[in-house]
């Protein structure tokens, strides 16, 4: 156990390294510059600018330089948008505000999405899985800012006399809810439709036959013998999907205004603030990779088959 | 483990008829079987695949999945009407009374839960009050009667962890754990190796004796029915085309399928160059079963009879019978002799087997 941890440690570091190397050249890459703005400045304040932040160096020289700030812990400052902040600073700021609302987003997509998944499956070809099954189709086609201005228009004012919520995120729990919603509604669409399938494969494994030779009550099967069994591939979607939910929607955190890392992000790349590229791409990338093990680690538990310890998968 | 010796049947099936109602018609999967079993007695039922044995089975059980309906004929168990049982009460008899083995070990245990848990599952399915020690005990007294040893690491074991012959071990153990009067073995060693095989057998023989239960035991392999049973049955495209006793059937077989069962049986004392004789021809197609004999098609005897008329029982000796023309033929021929003889006429039941017109 422990070896397969240090194992899949060195290999993050390894992915990590490979994510660095090709963002800082394809950045450098992209045509642009930080200077550029509707006012262009003249050449002589760009030169000075450059050789101030280095930029007029080897791309292979910044991506040494970089590469030995970031390992004690210095990932630089923004050159930009928050001139002379500190990278980290800014993340640690942000990061928070979109985590907190993926994380109720995947929640909810959980909570909701695997107990509808369950309740297809049980009712296959009935109404009620029609029914599921179009709602969750149409969650799952739809794009991101169609379903949250939809949601704005239905419960923040498009309807006259009707505004249940704010349209703009505040931080009051209140604003806090269209966004959880339109950003949860996908992955909990996927969820159900992907529980559904993975209860019909496991209810017509054997061992749900043994169950019912035994005399178990219909509950009892279903949610101990087919559940258990059925959120093996379930829990494989869910890694990327959490933190790709908890790193925050661009889309809906443009849409609702909200200070999170995802519109930051995008932002910072128009704005080609290479040290809060650089910042944001590798915190996302571990986070990534971390959620990924940890999702590895989750399936043991569910599936004792798994044997991690002798390299499987 | 408590002695259970009781007299009467334990279970009598009278002409019943199961059909699955598919998008292409209605396949009749088994068209009109009867037979009893005793306490303490072993029956085989043999037959090819697709003739219906496990489909017959589930309906014992009230397991037939949908679009399989048992639409005819009578299941009585201890006295008890089992097609009129509601689901609850079906769901109180899986398991408790009559217990089911299936063929694969590999895929019938649950492979997220541990061997303890399932069998600590299966007892309080059917007994609330016990206790969790009380039922572990329970467990491991089970597991130590099927020969598994080390029982408490057994326990905390999961299925993948165990091989084939000791999962199907386990699976007995789970199936007698509430002490069932009626065993049903769906071809419980057709997935095991040879040697394996023989193993769980013994064992099945032993605890027979030991619970005095009746099994009903499922294979296509007449050497297993020679190993274990009192009699049997011979199934063929949802037909019983024969019934007696072990060595009436081996050493006197009335009709032709079994006689060819038994061509086509590989034997431990034969010399190694004979030949196997497999059976000719193709399985009935049971969504448009031939009228008459379903065997015809593949009957080296297929008169024209055969192929009009289902021929009906015939009384070969002791509980032994068998559907076929040719039985009836010799009956008739052996009344003519009798009579002329001025003997009085053998007795026939001549009961229709099958589809009553
Ligand atoms: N779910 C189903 N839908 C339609 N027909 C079915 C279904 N299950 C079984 N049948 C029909 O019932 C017939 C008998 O099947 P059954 O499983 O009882 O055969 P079997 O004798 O147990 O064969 P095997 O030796 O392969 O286990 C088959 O020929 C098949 O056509
Ligand atoms: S009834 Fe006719 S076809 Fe059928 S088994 Fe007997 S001889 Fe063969
Ligand atoms: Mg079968």
């Amino acid at each position: 156990m422990a070896k397969y941890i240090l194992k899949r440690v060195l290999m993050a570091v390894i992915t990590l390294f490979i994510v660095i190397c090709l963002t800082f050249f394809l950045m450098n890459a992209v045509p642009g510059s930080p200077w550029l703005s509707e006012k262009t400045p003249t050449q002589a304040t760009i030169d000075a600018l450059n050789e101030k932040y280095g930029l007029d160096q080897p791309v292979i020289v910044q991506l040494g330089k970089y590469l030995g700030n970031m390992l004690q812990g210095d990932f630089g400052d923004s050159i930009k948008m928050q001139k002379d902040r500190p990278v980290l600073d800014i993340i640690t700021t942000m990061f928070p505000i979109s985590a907190k609302i993926g994380i109720i987003a995947i929640v909810w997509a959980i909570l909701v999405g695997v107990p509808l998944g369950c309740l297809a499956a049980y009712k296959r070809g009935t109404w009620v899985d029609s029914l599921l099954r179009v709602i969750c189709t149409l969650g799952i086609s739809m794009p991101g800012f169609v379903v949250a201005t939809i949601l704005l228009y239905l419960l923040a004012g498009g309807i006259e006399g009707f505004k249940i919520f704010p349209t703009i995120f505040d931080g009051t729990w209140q604003s806090y809810v269209l966004p959880c919603a339109a950003l949860g509604f996908y992955p909990m669409c996927y969820l159900s439709r992907q529980t559904r399938t993975a209860m019909l494969d496991s209810i017509n494994q054997e061992y749900i036959k043994t169950a019912r030779a035994k005399g178990l009550r219909n509950r009892k099967i279903i949610f101990k013998h087919a559940l258990r069994n059925a959120l093996i591939p379930v829990i494989t979607y869910l890694g990327p999907q959490i933190a790709f939910t908890l790193c925050g929607g661009f889309v809906v955190e443009t849409v609702f205004s909200i200070p999170g890392l995802g519109r930051y992000f995008v932002s910072s790349i128009q704005n080609r603030d290479y040290p809060i590229i650089m910042g944001t791409t590798i915190f996302l990338a571990a986070f990534i990779i971390v959620m990924n093990l940890v999702v590895d680690l989750l399936y043991k538990l569910v599936d004792p088959r798994i044997n991690l310890s002798k390299g499987g998968n | 483990m408590e002695e259970k010796q009781k007299t009467g049947k334990l279970l009598e099936v009278k002409d019943l008829h199961v059909s699955f109602f598919t998008p292409a018609g209605e396949v009749k999967a088994v068209g009109g079987i009867s037979y009893d079993l005793d306490y303490d007695e072993v029956m085989g039922i043999v037959g090819e695949s697709g003739s219906g044995k496990s489909v017959e089975a589930y309906s014992i059980i009230g397991l037939l999945q949908s679009p399989g309906k048992v639409i005819g004929g009578s299941i009585t168990l201890e006295g008890e009407d089992v097609l009129a049982k509601s689901k609850e009460e079906m769901i109180d008899l899986r398991g408790n009374k009559v217990a089911m083995i299936f063929q694969n070990p590999m895929t019938c245990l649950n492979p997220v839960y541990t061997i303890g848990n399932q069998l600590i599952e299966a007892l309080k399915a059917h007994d609330k009050k016990v206790s969790k020690e009380e039922a572990a005990k329970r467990a491991m007294e089970m597991l130590e009667l099927v020969g598994i040893n080390n029982v408490e690491k057994r326990m905390k074991q999961y299925p993948h962890e165990l091989s084939g012959g000791m999962r199907q071990r386990v699976m007995i153990a789970m199936g007698l754990i509430c002490h069932p009067q009626l065993l049903i073995a769906d071809e419980p060693t057709t997935a095991l190796d040879v040697t394996i095989q023989a193993q769980i057998l013994e064992l099945m023989k032993d605890l027979q004796k030991k619970t005095h239960m009746g099994i009903i035991f499922i294979t296509h392999n007449l050497g297993v029915v020679a190993e274990i049973c009192d009699k049997v049955s011979v199934m063929y495209a949802g037909k019983m085309v024969e019934q007696g006793p072990v060595d009436d059937i081996f050493y006197k077989p009335g009709h032709p399928y079994t006689m060819g069962l038994l061509r086509s049986m590989p034997r431990v004392d034969a010399e190694s160059y004979e030949r196997l004789i497999p059976i000719e021809g193709t399985p009935v197609d049971m969504l448009n079963p031939p009228e008459g004999c379903p065997f015809a098609p593949r009957c080296e005897y297929a008169m024209k009879i055969c192929l009009q008329k289902m021929p009906p029982y015939v009384e070969l000796g002791e509980g032994h019978r068998a559907a076929c023309w040719l039985r009836v033929q010799e009956q008739l021929e052996k009344e003519k002799a009798g009579q002329a003889d001025g003997k009085p006429a053998a007795e026939t039941e001549n009961k229709e087997a099958g589809d009553h017109e």
